[in-house]
């Protein structure tokens, strides 16, 4: 009975977050709730239990990136840097494309992905508007990028957050099994640009004085501020990476990060506070809470068992179903739902069909298809829908047919390259 | 009684297929803060200069004020370029240019509680299904408490 419930519940949830017709905190919030009014999972579980309740590892690392995030764009580096490797290019499109895709893939490793297209996509519509090109593929390969470039480190794309803490995998991990395929990906993604954009491409050289005439150097507002937070993005990506001889958690790393360059900062905090997502943390909490439940009451021991039994502990066939149903699914809902149900039957296919062999491959897997799969479609990941609608204010719409059709392109092709990789470097290699 | 139709002065007025730049015109020579947009002498809405000036100004640099400053001053220019074309009608829409609206025949206090509803600086006053002028809200305090 209470299995049914958690279930229907859980379900109803789901389909009300993928309709997106009632906001999705509210449904998160309301389906914790129930799942706790109803004692499937009880107040110790779901605030005190990281198997059953909030992973409260994933909420402080996403607050302290937050803040830390809310600190650096208040310095105008991203847009310096933008400005300034346009200028570099001489104006030239194609090759403005490929400063801004690398630019923003570098940087969505760095940051969360919602927040670097929020930081390139205005002065990328700047520099169109300048040679008079067609902002919509700039943008549109923006968003592409930063899913790509997310994908490569533990803190660039939430479902890899979430997928850490549960497998207790480190920021080293990420960046040595999943960073060299990004890589490949992104040069495949810029070799497709050439094609997928090549209208986007015309050259105006009388237009190009009109880029030059812009002064990056005025972009950076606070020097001071600017060299702070530098400073601390370089000591928290080494405490990230220094897990093995430290010992601190990405949350603790990011916490510390954030309250020191607040203190560095001297201004009232709030000003950085406000950047902070809170309304994602909330949704996150919910989500822990619903999942916690659903672990409870043993659906997703089952859900494990029946996968187990479907790939007939083939690690191989595991590994592929896990990374197409991952892109599939990730292409039409919010892969961060996707992952926080996912994880928990994830650890136990790892457990189930390890057996003798490392089975760390399929959280790999599950980290390919849930952000890849995201670029599918316009509303496969957040930052696909903020620039559409980023690209809709600035007078440029883009349909979501026109996102797809190059979205879903470009995660096939990532996707079908990440296969070989798997199977190369974990099981012929590995 | 003082009626909405005393009160009322005179605005300027632009047809909704007048050219964008006249009514941008309009506001700058003639000194208004807003101009009345009108289709056969109904009135559609109004432009104001705050309306205009965040149409002029790219969204991009709404997105991110940094940009303003990378921008060299001659880069004003561009911004006129952006109402070439663009009719009056079109300015409607990012003005927020819905204004209450009060016959001529409407008591100050009829005119003080439509403009306190609505939050609106400005009130339209018609009649006979004609746009007469408006009614600010510094005319309209400035008579009431001479009241």
């Amino acid at each position: 009975m209470s299995t049914a419930f958690a279930v229907t519940v859980f379900a109803v949830a789901y389909a009300l977050i993928a309709s997106e017709k009632v906001n999705r905190v509210t449904v998160a919030l309301a389906g914790a709730g129930l799942m706790l009014a109803f004692r499937l999972v009880s107040s110790e579980d779901a605030f005190h239990s990281t198997d059953f309740g909030i992973d409260w590892d994933v909420i402080f690392l996403l607050l302290g990136m937050m803040i830390v995030v809310g600190v650096m764009k208040q310095t105008g580096l991203f847009e310096y840097l933008a400005i300034w490797s346009a200028k570099k290019a001489q104006g030239q499109p194609y090759r403005i494309m490929v400063a801004l895709v690398v630019l923003t893939a570098f940087a969505s490793a760095l940051l969360d992905n919602v927040t670097t297209v929020l930081l390139v996509a205005p002065v990328t519509i700047l520099i169109c508007e300048r040679l008079e090109l067609p902002p919509a593929p700039y943008l549109i390969a923006l968003a592409l990028a930063s899913n790509i470039g997310g994908t490569a480190t533990l803190i660039g794309d939430p479902p890899n957050i979430i997928i850490a803490s549960q497998a207790d995998l480190t920021y080293l991990d990420f960046l040595s099994n999943l960073a060299p395929l990004v890589v490949l990906l992104l040069a495949v993604f810029i070799a497709m640009c050439r094609l997928l954009f090549r209208s986007a491409f015309r050259y105006r050289p009388e237009r190009v004085r009109e880029l030059m005439t812009l002064d990056e150097r005025e972009a950076i507002v606070d020097r001071r501020l600017l060299a702070q937070s530098l400073a601390v993005g370089v000591a928290a990506t080494a405490g990230f990476a220094l897990h093995g001889l430290l010992h601190y958690d990405p949350s603790v790393v990011a916490l510390l990060g954030a309250g020191v360059l607040l203190l560095l900062a001297n201004r009232p905090p709030l000003v950085f506070l406000r950047e902070v997502e809170w309304p994602t943390l909330a949704f996150f909490m919910g989500l822990f809470i619903m999942v916690g439940a659903l672990v409870k009451v043993g659906v997703i021991q089952s859900l494990a068992n029946a996968a187990a039994d479907l790939t007939g502990g083939r690690l191989l066939l595991a590994t592929t179903l896990l990374l197409w149903v991952s892109g599939l699914l990730s292409a039409v809902i919010d892969n961060i739902p996707y992952v926080a149900t996912m994880a928990p039957v994830t650890a136990s296919l790892v457990q189930d069909l390890g057996g003798d062999q490392d089975a760390t491959v399929l959280w790999w897997s599950l980290a390919l298809g849930a952000d890849l799969g995201g670029n599918a479609t316009a509303i496969g990941a957040s930052a696909n829908v903020v620039i559409l609608g980023l690209s809709e204010r600035a007078g440029h719409p883009i349909s979501f047919l026109q996102f797809t059709k190059y979205g879903a392109l470009v995660a096939l092709a990532t996707l079908v390259l990440s296969m070989p990789y798997l199977w190369l470097r974990y099981f012929v290699l590995g | 009684v003082t009626r909405a139709r005393d009160l009322a002065a005179p605005y300027p007025s632009a047809p909704t297929d007048a050219p964008a730049t006249e009514v941008a015109r309009i506001l700058a020579e003639e000194e208004v803060d807003v101009v009345f947009i009108e289709r056969q002498g109904q009135l559609q809405g109004v432009v104001s200069d705050i309306g205009l000036l965040s149409r002029l100004l790219p969204s991009y640099i709404l997105e991110d004020p940094k940009l303003a400053q990378v921008m060299e001053e001659g880069a004003a220019d561009l911004l006129w370029r952006r109402l070439e074309g663009r009719r009056a009608a079109e300015l409607l829409a990012k003005a927020g240019g819905e204004i209450p609206q009060v016959d001529g025949d409407a008591t100050l206090m009829e005119v003080a509680a439509v403009m306190a509803g609505a939050r609106a600086p400005l009130v339209a006053v018609r009649e006979g299904g004609r746009l007469i002028g408006g009614i600010t809200s510094s005319a309209l305090l400035t008579r009431l408490l001479q009241a």
